[in-house]
């Protein structure tokens, strides 16, 4: 019963990390320091099925059937690897003897379509959470009376 | 009376693990190349009900009757009556491998997904509220028989 609420809160935990970092790269849209001193690059969730539990493929070998999966986890934060974008901007610290300041390779446009796809996945999740108690609910009904 | 409440049972089960495998689908709504996963158990339990009645020589319900020694006497069935499930019924889980809705070759649709769950949890409490109402009946039995 408690393997579909792991599930759906494996969702709600992807979908809100992917949410941190659309957040993060919003807020470091003009950022051209980081440490490595270079501007900062558009951070990306990697999200990868999550099926690899020793109890779970155990257990779908001895019955013989499929399962049904274990949810998602986040195999990793990558950065976007694409070119900076370069501005004419002579008077900027940052600028290069041409007089051109790269700035992150963050497309804003493209980061508020992410957030609400992620922002959906989130509410989709929570439905399905919700759906579970509710089934749960009404299984502990059965013999009430 | 027994065999309603399995058959009952066995359909609880089977949405269940159906509810399990659409809330995985959900979680991994932005998974790449993730392929949906749905448990037809509709199609097993009618496979189990099928089977049953072969085994009992191609009838299912009215399988048993009782001779009539009068022209008056009113026609008994009992329905079911010897359909009996062991619970062994194993619903299996599918993957569907050989379609793709978006570019990065996953195929949840989202839309379709909750409608499904929505479906599916109404067949849960569906199913949940006859076996409700079948404890009620025996209850009933019970009490008023004594009276």
């Amino acid at each position: 019963m408690f393997s579909t609420v792991n599930v759906s809160a494996s969702g709600l935990t992807a979908q809100r990390l992917r949410m941190d970092l659309i957040a993060d790269n919003i807020a470091n849209v003009n950022t051209t320091r980081t440490d490595d001193g270079i501007p900062y690059r558009r951070k990306l969730a990697i999200f990868k099925e999550r099926n690899s539990s020793f109890t779970n493929s155990l257990a779908s070998k001895m019955s013989g059937q499929n399962n049904t999966g274990e949810g998602v986890e986040v195999a990793g934060i990558r950065e976007d690897t694409s070119p900076f974008k370069t501005v004419y901007r002579p008077n900027h610290p940052d600028a290069n003897q041409d007089g051109y300041v790269e700035m992150p390779n963050i497309n804003i446009t493209s980061e508020m379509v992410d957030m609400i796809s992620a922002s959906r996945s989130y509410e989709a999740n929570v439905t399905a959470l919700n759906t579970s108690k509710r089934m749960a609910m009404k299984a502990l009904e059965i013999g009430r009376g | 009376m027994n065999s309603t409440i399995n058959l009952l049972e066995m359909g609880l089960n089977g949405a269940h693990l159906r509810h399990e495998a659409l809330s995985n689908n959900i979680a991994n709504v932005s998974t790449p190349e993730y392929k949906r996963k749905d448990v037809n158990f509709i199609d097993a339990l009618n496979d189990n009900l099928r089977m049953i009645k072969e085994k009992n020589g191609g009838q299912n319900s009215n399988s048993v009757r009782l001779a009539k020694t009068n022209i008056n006497h009113t026609d008994f069935s009992s329905r079911n009556s010897r359909l009996r499930f062991n619970g062994t019924t194993t619903f299996k889980v599918t993957d569907q491998n050989n379609t793709s809705y978006r570019n990065d070759d996953n195929n949840v649709d989202i839309d379709a997904e909750m409608a499904k769950l929505a479906k599916n949890n109404l067949y849960y409490n569906t199913i949940a509220q006859r076996i409700s109402g079948k404890f009620s009946l025996l209850q009933e039995v019970i009490q008023k028989g004594s009276k």
